[in-house]
């Protein structure tokens, strides 16, 4: 179809404009990519310190070793008794004293001359070292003021107070990276919009001629639209082969950042396909509105 | 075939181009219409070829008046012109059979692709433009654009061909080849409208005429003896 011709005359007069929009879509593009794969996989990290906490419950030393087993009891009771309903599954919930003597092994490991100090102590011991129990999990919020109501609990220390600064942050990068793939879509648009206008401009003499001729509407459009749509298919191209070699690279990056972001996914090299496809369809959808004829139909 | 009635046409609100033209044509006539330059020639065979509406006055081809007429009905009338505007057009990055195709395809009438070929080249042959088949528009010379113009409206067989001054910038042998193709095309019944100031060709091709002098539609005549 000699109108399918006419599609390529922008690349042919005004090249440079067209080179530049395209890696100007494909880097776009790949940005973009980036940060929906970013924004997507910090969801579920999200999710999981929002709901996984470790509580610690000091076990009062008034409590005889007998009672101990009493309170475990009823710790897991009060955590089970709250079973959520989107618990992830698999994820168990962990409940288990340590002992002074567990303490003290751990101590070892780390401190082992404040260890022997304490060791030295004999029957003393006892009082200075905490008996507590810890509880681990997705665990409901409300599970830390349950275990607090238990008798023979001292002190109930909660990890989640200590997340929320964290997941806040998370929040904040989660909200930001959305705007910014607002703001690419935006610029992508209208840089492409502005584009197609120019383009419309080069092919006002062939449009004013064809229109003359007795063309279609569809026939006068469809130069412009193939024109859009193959430099939207050429940064589509450049995105998937920078997808396509980069994105590992970059994921890696990302995720020695944090232990935190070691739980990203690692992103899918397919993707680059549907880099071809958006491309296309981001071409065609802004020469449609960017289409411009100045001569009397 | 053809049918203005009163009219008048002026840029900008300033002097008036075309001043109450009356004019009609039936199928399968030919006039020249001939006037200096400035007369309004260009203006007037823009009206005829549905690039310009008058400014008053009414024009109506095939039957249809064209300020009433429906947007693809429009096209259909369109696409049984053949125009050869003064100014040439030619798309300068497509090839001179491009250029060409480009104008057969849009004229409506499936046509197997392999006929198509053979009526472009036939029509590029009898205007000396073979060699030039395969040139970019941009690299011809005036008068071989201006002969790629009259293939460009001639190959689409149309029912009425519009000339604005086609032989301007031919050498004498390509203005004969020309009004000979011309003539044929009438003689299978086109209605030819072709604007000159070339008296010769008036006086050897004679034909019904009309003069435009200063916008006017002066005198007709039905032999001309400009
Ligand atoms: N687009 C235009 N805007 C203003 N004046 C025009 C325009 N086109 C033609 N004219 C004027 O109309 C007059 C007739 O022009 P034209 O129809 O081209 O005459 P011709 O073809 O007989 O030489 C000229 O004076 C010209 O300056
Ligand atoms: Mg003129």
């Amino acid at each position: 179809m000699y109108v399918l011709k006419l599609a390529l005359r922008p690349w042919r007069l005004s090249t440079l404009s067209q080179i530049f929009s395209s890696v100007a879509v494909g880097f776009l593009m790949l940005l973009a990519g980036f940060l929906i794969w970013l924004q997507a996989g910090l969801n579920p990290i999200v999710h999981r310190l929002q709901r996984e906490q470790v509580i610690t419950a000091f076990i009062d030393a008034s409590v005889e070793a007998k009672d101990e087993s009493r309170i475990l009891d009823s710790i897991r009771e009060q955590v089970g008794a709250h079973p959520t309903s989107d618990a992830m599954p698999g994820a168990s919930t962990d409940v288990k004293l340590v002992a002074p003597a567990e303490f003290i092994k751990d101590l070892d490991a780390q401190y082992p001359e404040l260890s022997k100090e304490i060791q030295s102590m004999g029957s003393e011991m006892d009082q200075i070292v905490p008996r507590y129990v810890s509880v681990s999990g997705l665990l409901p919020d409300s599970a830390a003021d349950a275990i607090k109501g238990i008798p023979g609990i001292q002190i109930v220390d909660s990890s989640k107070d200590r997340h929320k600064t964290i997941v806040g942050a998370l929040k904040a990068v989660k909200w930001v990276t959305q705007i910014l793939i607002i703001g690419l879509a935006v610029a992508l648009m209208t840089g492409l919009v502005q584009l197609a206008r120019l383009n419309s401009a080069l092919h006002r003499d062939a449009l004013g001629m064809m229109r003359q001729w007795g063309a279609t509407q569809l026939q006068l459009r469809l130069p412009g639209l193939f024109s859009g749509m193959s430099v939207g298919l050429t940064g589509g191209a450049l995105a998937a082969v920078g997808w396509f070699f980069g994105v590992t690279w970059f994921a890696i990056h990302v995720r020695a950042f944090s232990p935190l972001l070691a739980g990203l996914q690692m992103p899918s090299a397919m993707m680059s396909v549907s880099f071809m496809f958006a491309g296309a369809a981001i071409g065609l959808m802004a020469s449609v509105f960017g289409f411009t004829s100045e001569t009397r139909g | 075939m053809i049918h203005l009635s009163s009219v008048t046409k002026w840029y900008h609100n300033q002097v008036r181009v075309l001043d109450q033209v009356n004019l009609d044509l039936k199928k399968g006539e030919f006039i020249y219409v001939i006037g200096g330059s400035g007369a309004g020639k260009t203006s007037l065979l823009r009206i005829l070829a549905t690039e310009e509406a008058p400014s008053q006055g009414s024009i109506s081809l095939f039957g249809y008046n064209l300020a009433t007429v429906s947007p693809s009905t429009l096209r259909a009338i369109r696409q049984s012109v053949g125009y050869v505007p003064q100014n040439v057009r030619l798309i300068p990055d497509l090839s001179v059979f491009d250029n060409v195709a480009l104008s057969l395809s849009l004229a409506g009438h499936r046509s197997i692709r392999g006929e198509a070929k053979t009526r472009i080249e036939e029509v590029l042959g009898r205007l000396h433009l073979v060699q030039k088949r395969d040139k970019l528009a941009n690299t011809l010379s005036g008068g071989e654009a201006q002969r790629v113009a009259i293939a460009r409206a001639l190959v689409r067989q149309p029912q009425l061909i519009i000339g604005d001054e086609p032989t301007g910038a031919q050498d004498k042998e390509n203005t004969w080849s020309m009004m000979d193709l011309l003539m044929k095309n009438n003689i299978n019944g086109a209605t030819c409208v072709i604007a000159t100031h070339d008296r010769e060709i008036v006086r050897r091709v004679r034909k019904r005429c009309a003069v435009l002098t200063a916008g006017r539609l002066g005198f007709e005549e039905a032999m001309c003896t400009y």
